[in-house]
């Protein structure tokens, strides 16, 4: 719009520079200032991601809705609050990986580093209103978590996940170019509100479109790890350090949900074509999901599994979007990005539990690591039973009304047998979730109740805090839906 | 007749472009793999030129010739094993995968080459303005881009530090454990 | 002298896609799975560029000086990952890579 003023450009993106600018600062100071002491690079990449937080929230009170950069960055509700989750997902990461980089003898604040730089690029993502800022955010979410998944170079199995994430995730961001490609052929344009206006009216893409669509659908459903582009998810989350992957787990998820909602709320009028590919998707993502979930015997192949399901739940809001009835299609978006909250508090208090209980050599993941925890370590014990009720949806959490608000919305918007899918298919989840719970609780240790949990306060609050969030959102939704409810 | 003359050099352009993937796919000694990208990637920059896209030419042979084939070449030499042309270099699936992606080919291809392309009268300009208005709208219309790009790319280059981070750098804090670690590289 | 139609051109982009898909999908060496991701992503530039010229404005253009930059990161990314993995396990082939299974 207006090149000349670009001050206000770059004050719209400012929570963006100030992290680049903390990655900057903690590459350089990391070497040259503080000499490697990791308590300081910690604290600043905490630190300049809470400010970056308060940024955008102090924006979320103001307001202002605007666009930047000639239209290609937009900063409107849904990008801001799911910039908030963004920031959350850093900041918890960031006090997970606090004591179990030291533990592990992966110390290297190049760590910070990448995370900070990932979440700047699913911000860009959440915040994208072009092609082609969507693409490079992507990119660099991508590119910072194949590196992190093997940050851990004494490790194999971290390295494998690394080289397959990487493999896959090339060959999926070929196909989301490709689709790209194709919708700018189709189009003529790359910037969502061109798009937008282009096809007003059109009520069928004309081939070239829908093929983009298609392409576009896949590179984006991979990112988002749905059936049938999930096969990465159970490798890269086992393989990868725990504390990358409860990092991993949130904040590709959140910008692949946040690139989806963007890019077919943008395809609207096309409803017919692309709402029954991701009514498909979202039943097999939910209902095998689920299932593979029942069979396995790692905690964290099993959360991967899960994480895949609750994909699968958040596509349920992006096909009840599609509706006449503008309180549903808000409804649908609402139930989306509190669900989101929801399973980012859940999964990274999951994970966090079992970066806590981590020891020096050993990642705690499988079931027999878990087993009879409750007597062992009462406290990360009780916080795990209460993510897993969660995750499984029982009632007073967050993970029960985060369901509750899709399952109606879905009801409003007339898929009603997507609601019900939806809803037997939860039911069944909760056999796998109260199985780690009855193994923790129950059953006798298999192991010498000897290793103390050394990854310490910064772990432990990362992951009371989450169990906190579960609870009082659970308990008080109201307090969640007044932020998402900003999209009206 | 007069059709199939002017389309001669696309014809060429594109059989080279084909004709060279399709032996990089089916080649088992993955080093003439890498030399079989040479010609195919001169083919699509020869393609460029008929599309009068001059800047993107140069960048192609650069980049892509230059740049990112002789880094694979040096990959390849890097991990020898993998050298011994007598390994199986496909899996089990070949024939399955080749007639569902022959499939997707043929409809890819009529689906783009029955396009109805909405008339557009553009105006192909000379070489050195389309070079100028690319340079002038990369620092004006795609300026955020151009910076994210960076950020990629350092990105990127952090990622590069640490993955060639030798591993006997001695850990800032010696930890009794690390030395216990059961799959330490022994090295 | 008749110009050659563009949707030749994407047709051409179109098969070169496919030809990258093929080797991405038979192929058990991570080099030549990149080499033939190349290959895909040149059939995206090509389509890109081929569009760019018919609605003549910079957009596909543009979109191709990015991918190309990327894709050279990701070249320095994949093969530093490679050369890593080859230097912890002394063999790259996909299919005895396997710790992590299904």
């Amino acid at each position: 719009m207006n090149g000349v003023n670009i001050s206000e450009d770059l004050y719209q993106i400012l929570p963006l520079i100030v992290l680049w600018g903390a990655a900057c600062v903690i590459l350089m100071g990391d070497v040259i200032l503080w000499k490697r002491s990791r308590g300081i690079t910690a604290f600043l990449s905490l630190a300049s991601c809470l400010v970056a937080m308060w940024l955008v929230l102090q924006r979320v009170v103001s307001g202002d809705n605007t666009s930047a950069f000639h239209d290609s960055i937009l900063n409107d509700p849904l990008a801001l609050i799911t910039t908030i989750a963004l920031l959350v997902t850093a900041s918890l990461s960031i006090l997970l990986a606090w004591s179990y980089l030291k533990n592990r003898g992966m110390n290297h604040g190049e760590y910070y580093v990448l995370l900070i730089l990932s979440v700047t690029g699913a911000m860009l993502m959440a915040s994208a209103n072009d092609l082609i800022i969507l693409f490079i955010g992507l990119e660099i979410l991508s590119f910072s978590l194949y590196i992190l998944a093997g940050f851990s170079r004494n490790e194999v199995k971290s390295q494998e996940s690394s080289l397959k994430y990487f493999l896959l995730g090339a060959f999926a961001s070929a196909f989301l170019l490709y689709g790209i490609a194709m919708i700018y052929g189709g189009t003529g344009s790359i910037n969502f509100d061109v798009i937008a206006k282009e096809i007003q009216g059109a009520t069928a893409p004309n081939p070239m479109l829908m093929i983009g669509i298609a392409l576009l659908l896949v590179g984006l459903g991979f990112k988002a790890a749905v059936i049938p582009f999930h096969q990465w998810t159970p490798d890269v989350y086992e393989g990868a350090p725990t504390s990358v992957t409860a990092y991993m787990a949130g904040a590709a998820k959140i910008g692949a949900f946040a690139a989806i909602l963007r890019v077919f709320n943008t395809l609207m009028p096309f409803h017919e074509f692309w709402v029954p590919a991701i009514y498909i998707i979202a039943v097999l993502t939910m209902v095998f999901g689920n299932l593979l979930a029942i069979t396995q015997t790692n905690v964290k192949r099993m959360l991967a599994y899960s994480s895949i399901a609750h994909a699968g739940y958040l596509l349920v809001a992006v096909v009840s979007m599609v509706t006449s009835n503008v309180t549903a299609h808000d409804q649908a978006i609402e139930g989306a990005l509190f669900y989101l909250f929801a399973y980012i508090f859940m999964t990274i208090g999951a994970f966090g539990v079992l970066v806590y209980l981590s020891s020096h050599d050993k990642d705690y993941q499988t079931f027999d690591d878990i087993r009879g925890l409750a007597r062992r370590h009462p406290l990360p014990a009780y916080l795990m039973m209460f993510f897993m009720l969660s995750l499984g949806g029982i009632p007073p959490t967050m993970g029960f009304v985060g369901k509750w608000l899709i399952f109606i919305a879905a009801i409003h918007s007339g898929q009603v047998g997507l609601a019900i899918v939806m809803a037997l298919v939860s039911v069944a989840a909760v056999y796998y979730y109260l199985k780690v719970v009855w193994m923790m609780c129950f059953e006798a240790p298999t192991k010498a109740p000897s290793d103390i949990p050394a990854n310490g306060f910064p772990a432990l609050l990362s992951v009371t805090f989450c169990a906190i969030a579960t609870v009082i959102f659970g308990v008080l939704p109201d307090l969640m839906i007044n932020i998402t409810g900003l999209i009206r | 007749m007069n059709s199939i003359d002017s389309h001669l050099p696309f014809l060429i352009m594109s059989a080279l472009t084909l004709g060279s993937a399709l032996v990089v796919v089916r080649v088992r000694n993955i080093v003439h793999a890498g030399f079989w990208l040479l010609p195919c990637f001169l083919g699509v920059a020869g393609l460029y030129a008929l599309l009068q896209a001059h800047f993107f030419v140069v960048v192609q042979v650069l980049i892509y010739v230059g740049a990112i084939l002789v880094l694979m070449l040096f990959a390849l030499m890097l991990t020898q094993d993998v050298m011994n042309p007598n390994k199986p270099q496909t899996n089990r699936m070949s024939l399955p995968i080749g007639v569902f992606c022959i499939v997707f080919a043929a409809g890819v291809a009529a689906i783009l080459t029955g396009h109805q392309w909405v008339n557009s009268n553009a105006v192909i300009l000379p070489a050195n303005v389309q070079t100028r208005q690319l340079g002038q709208a990369l620092i004006g219309e795609y300026a955020l881009p151009f910076e994210i790009a960076s950020v990629l790319l350092l990105a990127a280059l952090v990622g590069a530090i640490v993955l060639a981070k030798s591993e006997k750098e001695p850990a800032p804090l010696p930890l009794p454990t690390l030395a216990a670690l059961p799959d330490s590289k022994p090295e | 002298m008749p110009a050659v139609p563009t949707s030749y051109y994407l047709g051409l982009s179109g098969v070169l896609f496919t030809i990258g898909m093929i080797g991405v999908l038979i192929k058990r060496n991570p080099i030549v799975i990149f080499m033939c991701i190349e290959l895909m992503l040149n059939a995206v530039n090509l389509s890109f560029i081929a569009s760019g010229r018919h609605f003549g404005h910079m957009a596909g253009q543009m979109m191709v000086i990015f991918v190309m930059a990327i894709a050279a990161a990701e070249v320095a990314i994949g093969l530093g990952i490679i050369v890593a993995i080859f230097r912890t396990k002394e063999t790259i082939n996909i299919d005895e890579i396997n710790l992590l299974k299904y």
